[in-house]
């Protein structure tokens, strides 16, 4: 979702929010069904199609999906690892809340320079 | 995917697992359950998983176990049939208590990724704040 009037930093911190609450949403659907008979565990990696855009100059046009993972399957067809699980979400909701905090400081930046007080 | 996709998807998983932890508590307080031969056996419930599409999980259906259930020899029970017979569920006890630990588990794990939702969406709602 590109922010009005955004810069390069904003749109790439806006994406990167974007992608960590895909992996969240993704992350509690595969501890949904941790039980569930022949459930293939998915993730998302968004970090390196990110960084390419970045490198093409538009941190904007960044596909966010999930993938399904190939890691070996339990008896009941499953490979949900919920160590693996909540650690990951512990990870993203940290890196999450140190993101937000990056866009408000760039958005006192930008206040600063308008001339706000 | 919505806004509030992650308390959405941890709810449907926590009402998967109430549904299921009430199935084990009913067939857990009639694993003792006799019958007369010519009834049907008390029938456990199973419930049956399935991964929703949009994300989370519900519950696809209820199986019972087998009516016919198992035969024990019994003569002193008041239902025992002329043959001193009665029928019994067809339960298996360590299975029901593994699938409590299973299901209690993945309750747990579910009010975690609610904790944690939590924590994101205050958050978020801490952008543009200063």
């Amino acid at each position: 979702m590109p922010l009005l009037g955004a810069d390069a930093v904003t749109t790439t911190l806006s994406t990167a929010l974007d992608g960590l609450s895909l992996r969240q949403d993704v992350i509690a659907d595969n501890i949904a069904n941790v039980d569930t008979p022949g459930f293939r565990a998915t993730s998302v990696d968004f970090e390196s199609s990110l960084a390419a855009a970045i490198r093409d100059g538009d941190p904007g046009r960044v596909t966010l999906s999930a993938t399904p993972t190939a890691t070996p399957v339990g008896a009941n067809g499953n490979n949900v690892d919920l160590r693996k699980e909540t650690m990951a979400a512990m990870q993203t909701a940290f890196q999450y809340q140190m993101l937000t905090r990056a866009v408000n400081d760039r958005m006192s930046l930008v206040r600063t320079a308008a001339g706000a007080s | 995917m919505g806004a509030f996709d992650l308390l959405r998807i941890a709810g449907s998983s926590l009402g998967m697992h109430q549904t299921w932890l009430d199935a084990l508590a009913d067939n857990l307080a009639n694993v003792n359950t006799t019958r007369r031969t010519s009834e049907n056996a008390f029938q456990g419930q199973m419930v049956i998983a399935r991964a929703l599409p949009g994300g989370g999980v519900g519950v696809a259906g209820v199986a019972l176990s087998d009516p016919a259930g198992r035969v024990v020899n019994d003569p002193d029970n008041p239902l025992a049939d002329a043959d001193g017979n009665v029928r019994e569920p067809e339960l298996d006890l360590a299975s029901q208590m593994s699938q409590l630990v299973m299901a209690q588990r993945g309750f747990q794990a579910s009010v975690q990724v609610t904790k944690t939702a939590q924590d994101t969406y205050a958050s978020a709602l801490q952008i543009g704040k200063g």
